[in-house]
């Protein structure tokens, strides 16, 4: 794809004030997702709060483990256009572009140079590390303010 | 020689590695492989027995797949599921996984990290050529701005059978119109046969009856074969290849898309 943004552009969009209406509803492992839970919302600028930022979405999600295999960690990612502009991932170790090495949880930063190959240590390190909890810690880490809480919603609080 | 070469690499490489003991069945390895995003595979040893254990990776390698704009249906799942299986790994709820015994497996590990690497990788092969095709396309774009052509991008043109996607549309305005396709992709020979048909099936409809087709097709990555090219132009109005872009006014003037006449001059 020829590239619709530069990194300036990204910088600037997670600096800006940004909100999603409501936190989605949590989903359940089941027989319709035997395999991943998902739950993304549309972001809106507060300049702007009739009209969702185009392209852009904030994505969390979680795997379920086959039986007796360990549980692995969710992600979240901020996807602008189909690209991830910024993410959150737990590995042992992350070898940058540049030669330098995070470990543990870590958040992508997108350049069109590397792409979401680099990354930083995020922190602070979640208390719980439920797919409702990285999908919240992912909202305060990109400067989004939730304008409705789903507290109501059952297992949402996780 | 040899010794201290592969005691230096075996160094190098051990130090490379990272591991993290999850709890007293379960053992995570990263590997210096890396899969898209930069990301390292990662295997988990979890004991099923005392002697047989069980490789898995987390649901990583398909996740990146996914997380690189690739999703992941039934049938891209199938056909992994059929290259895994070349290597005793089985995918289960989008985990790859390989039992083995303790006594083989540093040989199972070896053979889990290459499914898991040439997995993880599909990604990146066609990543490249779409990529490359928007470059081409991009090359396109600068010719018709430079004519002062006017075009719409990702147009969708009916044919008898189905709807077609075409890079790039010139309407028909007093002249008639062209569309305009970048061909680029693995196997051109079979693209070129693609093509043969879907330039048959827009011709079919009346409604494009006034309109030329254009197909670029792109040679920086693969062979068109002469037979390859001879399937597009069989039904193409201009094939050009994509490092012969400096042509393609000329052979859509041909075609009557645009107007190559000088403006008269006005009489004064």
């Amino acid at each position: 794809m020829p590239q619709e943004f530069t990194k300036a552009d990204v910088d600037y969009l997670i600096a800006a004030s940004k909100f999603i209406r409501i936190v989605p509803p949590l989903p359940q492992f089941g027989s319709q997702r035997p395999t991943v839970i998902r739950i993304q919302s549309e972001i809106f600028k507060k300049s702007e709060p009739n009209n969702p930022i185009r392209g852009l979405i904030i994505i969390a999600k979680a795997r379920q483990a086959p039986t007796g295999l360990p549980k692995p960690n969710p992600s979240s990612a901020l996807e602008w256009n189909g690209k991830r502009i910024r993410g959150l991932n737990y590995e042992l170790r992350h070898d940058n572009p540049d030669g330098t090495i995070v470990k543990g949880w870590h958040e992508h930063l997108w350049s069109p140079e590397d792409q979401d190959s680099y990354v930083v240590s995020a922190r602070p390190k979640p208390q719980r590390c439920g797919l409702g909890d990285v999908f919240k810690w992912s909202l305060k880490k990109w400067n989004i303010k939730i304008l409705e809480k789903q507290e109501d919603v059952p297992g949402w609080e996780v | 020689m040899t010794t201290s070469v592969l005691g230096t690499y075996l160094s190098a490489y051990r130090k490379l590695i990272v591991t993290e003991s999850l709890d007293e069945n379960n053992v995570t390895i990263s590997f210096p492989f890396h899969l898209a995003g930069s990301h390292r595979i990662e295997i988990t040893v979890t004991t099923i027995s005392k002697e047989r254990c069980i490789l898995s990776d987390a649901g990583r390698t398909l996740g990146e797949i996914e997380d690189a704009g690739h999703s992941l249906t039934p049938q891209i799942k199938e056909r992994l599921e059929k290259l895994a299986n070349l290597s005793g790994v089985r995918i289960v709820r989008d985990h790859l996984l390989l039992e083995s015994t303790y006594k083989h497996l540093g040989v199972s590990i070896q053979k889990y990290l290459e499914m898991s690497k040439m997995i993880g990788d599909v990604y990146l092969v066609h990543r490249q050529r779409a990529d490359a095709g928007d470059d081409l396309l991009s090359q396109v774009r600068n010719v018709f701005d430079s004519t002062r052509i006017l075009y719409r991008q990702r147009q969708k043109l009916h044919g008898q059978i189905e709807d077609h996607q075409i890079d790039l549309l010139v309407a028909p305005n007093g002249h008639p119109g062209l569309a305009l396709n970048v061909v680029s992709g693995q196997n051109t020979h079979a693209l070129a046969q693609i093509w043969y048909g879907k330039c048959d099936d827009i011709r079919r409809a009346e409604e494009n009856n006034n309109i030329k087709i254009a197909l670029i097709y792109d040679v920086r990555f693969d062979q068109w074969s002469s037979k390859s090219k001879a399937w597009l132009a069989a039904k193409a109005d201009v094939i050009l290849p994509g490092d012969g872009l400096n042509e393609l006014p000329e052979r859509i003037a041909t075609q009557g898309v645009i107007n190559t006449a000088k403006p008269r001059r006005p009489r004064v």
